[in-house]
C-alpha cells in the first residue's frame, strides 16, 4: 500500500492495484479512456516520486522527462504526488461539422482555436467539458486548421453516443495530443510502394496518411484496403473512388465478409486478402504497411507480415482499444 | 578478438539479426505456443537482449533475469526440447548472416551456459 497525493488530497494505493483504478474507485474525478496504456486519456504527471518504467513505454523521451506517466499502467512502489496536465497544453476546439457517413460513422469535424502541429494518421484525446475523455485518430489532410475524425457508435459508448446524437454544433471540446506514430514519413522515398489496410473506422488515420502521401507527391504504387462486415460499412466508398480516379499510382480495394462484393473489391476475411495480394506481389522487406482498426486484425496481421518477411520497423500499426461500458455500480 | 558482437556490426545490425531470429522461432510449431502474446515490441526487446548477450555484446542481463524472464514459460511446459530448438534458430540465423561455423559455435556455447537458468534448474 503507498499513498498517492492528487489534487491535495491523500489516496491510498494498495500494491498490485494501479493508480487509476484505486482513484476511480475512491471516487476521484480523473479522465480516462481504455485503461490498457493505448489511448493516454488518463495521463498525470508526477511532480515528486519515482514512477515505474511500465507506466511511460510508449511515452517520447522529452514526456518522460515532463514526468508525463499513465496511471492505468502505474503500479507503485514508492510514495508519489501526481498533478493533472497542465491545461496551457491543451488545445481548445469547437464542434464544426457533423456529418453521418453511415449509419454507424459520423465525420466530426473541429475547428481548432489555435493551430495543432500534427501529422495524419496521429490520434488526439477529444475531451468533453465534463472531462469526458475519448482518443480519436486524426483522418484530415495535412496542415489543416480543422481536424476530421471518424466516430464509430460504440453499443452504450458515452462519447460516441453524445458525438452521435449529434452533438450541437458550436459545443466546446478540448483536444490533448497529438500521439503515435503512424503516420507518413516526409523523408522515405517517393517511390517506395505502400500498403495501407483498416477494418470499420480504422480506414479514419488511413484516409489522413493517403492523402498526406499524394500531398508530398508519392509517386510509389499506394494500395488501401478497407475491411466492412458488408458494402453499408465502406463508409468512403466514393470518395476513396474518386481519388483512384484522380491518381493512378492509388489503388482503392473494398473487401465485405458478406453480401453484395463491391467492384474492384473481395469478398471474405480482410487478412487473408492483403497477405495474399502482398505475398503474390513479392519483395515484402521493401513495403511499407499501415496497419488500423480493432486490435485482432491489427495484432493479427502485424504478426501474419512479419513472418511473411516484412520488417516490423516497417509496419506502422493503431490498434484501436474500445472503452468497455461504464458498469451498473461505477455508474 | 572482436567479438561476434562487433563483428556483426553492433546494435544496428543486432536489430535486423533479431528480426530473422524471432521470425524463425515464432514460425516454429513447437515455439510458437510460447510466443502467443500479442505483444510483439517487448519480445523482440526481449530477443534483441538474448542476442546481445549471447554474443558477446554490452548488456545488463543476469541469471535471475533470465529465470524471472521464463518463469512463465517453464510453467506452460518449455524444455529441454525447445531450448535446443532455440539454440538451433540461433545458429541457423548466424549462419544466414555470414558468421563463420567456429564463431557460431562459440555463441551456442554461451547460449548453453545459461540453459539451467532459462529453464530454472
Amino acid at each position: 500500500m503507498f499513498e498517492v497525493t492528487y489534487r491535495n488530497r491523500l489516496w491510498s494505493v494498495p500494491s498490485g492495484q494501479t493508480v487509476l483504478d484505486a482513484l476511480i474507485e475512491q471516487g476521484a474525478e480523473v479522465s480516462y479512456g481504455c485503461r490498457s496504456g493505448v489511448c493516454r486519456s488518463c495521463t498525470l504527471v508526477a511532480l515528486e516520486g519515482t514512477v515505474p518504467a511500465s507506466a511511460q513505454v510508449d511515452l517520447s523521451p522529452a514526456e518522460r522527462r515532463q514526468g508525463l506517466f499513465l496511471p492505468c499502467q502505474c503500479k507503485l512502489d514508492g510514495p508519489l504526488v501526481v498533478g493533472d496536465l497542465d491545461a496551457r497544453a491543451e488545445t481548445p476546439a469547437v464542434i464544426l461539422r457533423a456529418e453521418r457517413l453511415s449509419e454507424r460513422v459520423l465525420g466530426l469535424v473541429l475547428q481548432l482555436e489555435r493551430p495543432l502541429d500534427h501529422s495524419p494518421g496521429q490520434f488526439v484525446t477529444l475531451l468533453r467539458s465534463d472531462g469526458l475523455a475519448r482518443s480519436y485518430s486524426i483522418a484530415s489532410g495535412p496542415r489543416s486548421t480543422e481536424l476530421e475524425f471518424h466516430v464509430g457508435l460504440v453499443d452504450r459508448g458515452q462519447m460516441s453516443g453524445w458525438l452521435h446524437e449529434p452533438a450541437p454544433l458550436g459545443t466546446g471540446v478540448r483536444l490533448r495530443g497529438p500521439y503515435g506514430k503512424c503516420c507518413y514519413d516526409e523523408t522515405m522515398p517517393r517511390d517506395a510502394p505502400l500498403t495501407l489496410a483498416g477494418v470499420g473506422t480504422g480506414l479514419a488515420p488511413l484516409w489522413g496518411i493517403v492523402r498526406h502521401a499524394l500531398d508530398c507527391d508519392h509517386r510509389g504504387p499506394i494500395t488501401l484496403y478497407h475491411g466492412a462486415r458488408s458494402l453499408e460499412g465502406l463508409y468512403l466508398d466514393r470518395a476513396l473512388r474518386a481519388l483512384a480516379e484522380a491518381h493512378p499510382q492509388f489503388t482503392y480495394r473494398p473487401s465485405v465478409l458478406q453480401g453484395e462484393v463491391p467492384s474492384g473489391g473481395s469478398l471474405g476475411p480482410l487478412p487473408a486478402t492483403v497477405l495474399g495480394e502482398l505475398k503474390a506481389k513479392g519483395s515484402l522487406g521493401s513495403h511499407t504497411v499501415f496497419l488500423c482498426g480493432e486490435p485482432t486484425f491489427v495484432h493479427g496481421l502485424r504478426r501474419s507480415l512479419f513472418l511473411a518477411g516484412c520488417s516490423l520497423g516497417r509496419i506502422f500499426a493503431d490498434a484501436f482499444v474500445t472503452t468497455p461500458p461504464p458498469t451498473p455500480t461505477a455508474g | 578478438m572482436a567479438s561476434v558482437y562487433e563483428q556483426l556490426g553492433g546494435a544496428p545490425a543486432i536489430q535486423a539479426a533479431t528480426e530473422l531470429f524471432y521470425r524463425k522461432v515464432l514460425a516454429d510449431d513447437d515455439l510458437a505456443p510460447f510466443f502467443d502474446s500479442i505483444d510483439m515490441d517487448a519480445q523482440i526487446k526481449k530477443q534483441a537482449a538474448f542476442l546481445t548477450m549471447v554474443t558477446g555484446g554490452p548488456n545488463q542481463y543476469t541469471g535471475r533475469d533470465l529465470r524471472t524472464a521464463h518463469a512463465k514459460v517453464v510453467a506452460k511446459g518449455a524444455s529441454d526440447l525447445h531450448f535446443d530448438l532455440v539454440v538451433k534458430h540461433l545458429g541457423d540465423t548466424l549462419k544466414e548472416l555470414g558468421v563463420s561455423d567456429e564463431l557460431i559455435g562459440t555463441v551456442a556455447g554461451v547460449a548453453q551456459s545459461v540453459r539451467g537458468d532459462v529453464l530454472n534448474r
